[in-house]
C-alpha cells in the first residue's frame, strides 16, 4: 500500500537571498520565482484504513513561477498549484495511483505564513481497489529557516555543495522515495508469489490467474532490476560524502535486505548504528512513536511487561537465525541498539522504513 | 431365543466404551489443550506432537497456556501454519492486552521443513509469517 507515500507530500522553495529591504509583512511568494528546501512534517491519518498515524519529516523542494507553483513530489509526480491570494496556493483534487488501486486527493490550500517561516496544508484522500475503500487525511507543516527571500534576484541553482548535512538532507529525500518505489515493488511481489505457491501447494491453481500472476511478478521483477542499481547509485553517492550518514545506511541496509543480502544488510545496519548520537535519538524517537501510536500509557519494560521480559532474551537467540543469517554477529553498535536493529530485521521492508521517524537525513 | 436378555447385559458396556473411546479420538485428533508448553526453547509433549503434524503439514490445533499468555498453534494440509495469541497474562497494562490479543500471524513453509521455534519461542521464525500478530510484536522489539 503506498498511502505511506500518498502522505509523504513533499514542498519546497527556492528562497533567493538578496540583499533589498522588504517588509516581511508585504512578501507575496505570488511575486516570486526561484526554489528552494523546506522541512516538511507530513502527519498521515491511517485509521480509517485500519492503519496507523504516521507522522514523518522529509526535506524537499518547491519551484515558484510567481502565480503558480510547483511542489515537489515523494510518490506521484509533481503538482502544481495556483496562488489565490499572495500566500495561499492552491491545489485542485487529482487522482493518483496508490498500488493496488488508486487514491483521489482532495482540493486543499497551501498557506504560508507571512514571515516566510513555515506554512501548514491539509487534506483528505480516498482510497480505493481492489482491497476495499477507505479514507484518511494528511497534514503538512513545513518550515523554512532561512525566511523571506528579498527579491526577485537570479534563481539560485543548486551546485554540487559540500557534503553538508542539509545538502545530504536533499539528496536523501530524493533517494529515499525511489527507495519506498523499490520496497513496495518488492513488497507486492513478494505477496503475489506467496499467493502463488500457496495456490500451488493446495492444488487449487487456476492456470489461467497462475499465468497472470506469474507475468506480473517478472515484470515487477524487471521493474526492480532496473530501480535497485538507481536506489543503490543515490545512496552511495550520499556514503560517498558523508560514510557514516545514519540515515543513508540504514536505508542501504533496508535496500539489501530486500534483494536478501542479509551479510550487506547486517554491515550496513552496524555502521548506522556506529553512528550512536543519531542512533540512540531515533532509538528514542520510535520508541515514543510506537508507544502513542498503541495507546501504552509508557514504554513497556521488562519491570513493567511479562511479555517484554521473555521477548528480549528470545529476540536475541532468534536472531541468531534470521533467513539463516546470524543479525546478531557483529554488533558494532551498543547493545542497547539492538532494539532498533531487530526492528529493522523482524518489520515488513516497507513498514520499517516509514516506521522510523526520521531525522531529516543529517548525520 | 433369549437374545434380549444377552444384549442388555453387554449394550450398556458397550457404549460407555464407545463413547469413551470416541471422546479420547476427538481429543487427539483435533483440539489438544495443554495446560503449559515445557521451557523456553524446550517442546513439551503437545508442542512435540503438534510439531510433528505440522511438519507433516497435517491439520492440527494446539492451545497452549505458558507464563506469558494463551497462544493457539493451528496447521493446516497445504503447509499453512498460525499462531494467534489468544490471552495475556493477567498481569499486562490493559494497553498491551488490546495491542497484542486476539492478534495472529500465518506462515507458509515447504513439507518437513517446518520450524519448531514458532511453537516454541515467541519470535523464532516469523520472519517467513505475516499478519498483525508479528506486525505487533515486531514494533515491541524496539522495546526491549
Amino acid at each position: 500500500m503506498l498511502r505511506g507515500i500518498l502522505g509523504i507530500l513533499v514542498i519546497a522553495a527556492i528562497l533567493v537571498p538578496v540583499s533589498a529591504e522588504v517588509s516581511l509583512g508585504a512578501w507575496s511568494w505570488n511575486t516570486y520565482q526561484g526554489t528552494e528546501q523546506w522541512s516538511v512534517t507530513v502527519r498521515e491519518d491511517q485509521s480509517g484504513c485500519e492503519g496507523p498515524v504516521l507522522t514523518n519529516q522529509y526535506t524537499v523542494p518547491i519551484e515558484f513561477r510567481l502565480a503558480t507553483a510547483v511542489m515537489g513530489d515523494v510518490g506521484h509526480g509533481p503538482a502544481t498549484g495556483t496562488f489565490t491570494s499572495g500566500n495561499t496556493l492552491h491545489m485542485e483534487s487529482r487522482k493518483v495511483d496508490d498500488p493496488p488501486g488508486t487514491s483521489v486527493l482532495s482540493a486543499y490550500d497551501v498557506v504560508f505564513t507571512p514571515d516566510c517561516s513555515g506554512f501548514t496544508a491539509s487534506y483528505r484522500w480516498d482510497y480505493s481497489g481492489p482491497d476495499g475503500a477507505c479514507s484518511g487525511t494528511t497534514s503538512l507543516s513545513g518550515v523554512n529557516p532561512k525566511g523571506c527571500p528579498a527579491s526577485q534576484a537570479a534563481p539560485t541553482v543548486p551546485t554540487a555543495a559540500p557534503a553538508s548535512g542539509e545538502a545530504v538532507g536533499g539528496m536523501i529525500a530524493g533517494a529515499r522515495y525511489d527507495l519506498d518505489q523499490y520496497l513496495a515493488t518488492s513488497d507486492q511481489r513478494t505477496s503475489q508469489e506467496r499467493d502463488i505457491v500457496a495456490s500451488e501447494i493446495r492444488g487449487q491453481g487456476d492456470a489461467s490467474w497462475t499465468t497472470q500472476a506469474r507475468q506480473q511478478v517478472a515484470q515487477e521483477t524487471a521493474q526492480m532490476n532496473t530501480m535497485g542499481p538507481k536506489v543503490e547509485g543515490e545512496y552511495a553517492a550520499i556514503l560517498d560524502k558523508d560514510p557514516t550518514n545514519f540515515w543513508a545506511n540504514m536505508d542501504m541496509a533496508q535496500l539489501k535486505k530486500s534483494q536478501g543480502k542479509l551479510d550487506e544488510y547486517v554491515d550496513y545496519v552496524n555502521k548506522a548504528l556506529s553512528n550512536e548520537k543519531i542512533a540512540e535519538g531515533t532509538r528514542d524517537a520510535v520508541k515514543k512513536d510506537i508507544a502513542e501510536k498503541n495507546n501504552l500509557p509508557g514504554f513497556p519494560t521488562p519491570d513493567t511487561s511479562f511479555f517484554i521480559q521473555k521477548l528480549g532474551p528470545d529476540v536475541r537467540t532468534s536472531a541468531q537465525n534470521v533467513y539463516g543469517t546470524n543479525v546478531a554477529k557483529e554488533v558494532t553498535g551498543p547493545s542497547v541498539l539492538d532494539g532498533l536493529k531487530y526492528l529493522m530485521t523482524y518489520q515488513g521492508a516497507k513498514n520499517a522504513v516509514n516506521t522510523l521517524v526520521f531525522g531529516g537525513g543529517g548525520s | 431365543m433369549k437374545t434380549g436378555p444377552a444384549c442388555a447385559r453387554y449394550l450398556l458396556p458397550a457404549v460407555l466404551l464407545a463413547v469413551a473411546l470416541l471422546a479420547v479420538i476427538a481429543g487427539c485428533a483435533s483440539n489438544s489443550q495443554a495446560p503449559s508448553g515445557g521451557p523456553q526453547g524446550v517442546p513439551g509433549q503437545d508442542q512435540a506432537a503438534f510439531i510433528a503434524a505440522a511438519n507433516d503439514c497435517a491439520d492440527a490445533n494446539l492451545t497452549v497456556s505458558e507464563d506469558v499468555g494463551t497462544f493457539r498453534y493451528t496447521s493446516r494440509q497445504g503447509c499453512i501454519f498460525t499462531k494467534t495469541l489468544v490471552r495475556l497474562n493477567a498481569s499486562e497494562s490493559q494497553a498491551m492486552k488490546t495491542m497484542l490479543e486476539g492478534k495472529s500471524m500465518t506462515c507458509g513453509y515447504a513439507k518437513g521443513a517446518f520450524d519448531p521455534r514458532l511453537v516454541t519461542s515467541l519470535v523464532g521464525g516469523m520472519e517467513y509469517c505475516t499478519g498483525d500478530l508479528k506486525d505487533a510484536i515486531a514494533q515491541l522489539i524496539v522495546f526491549t
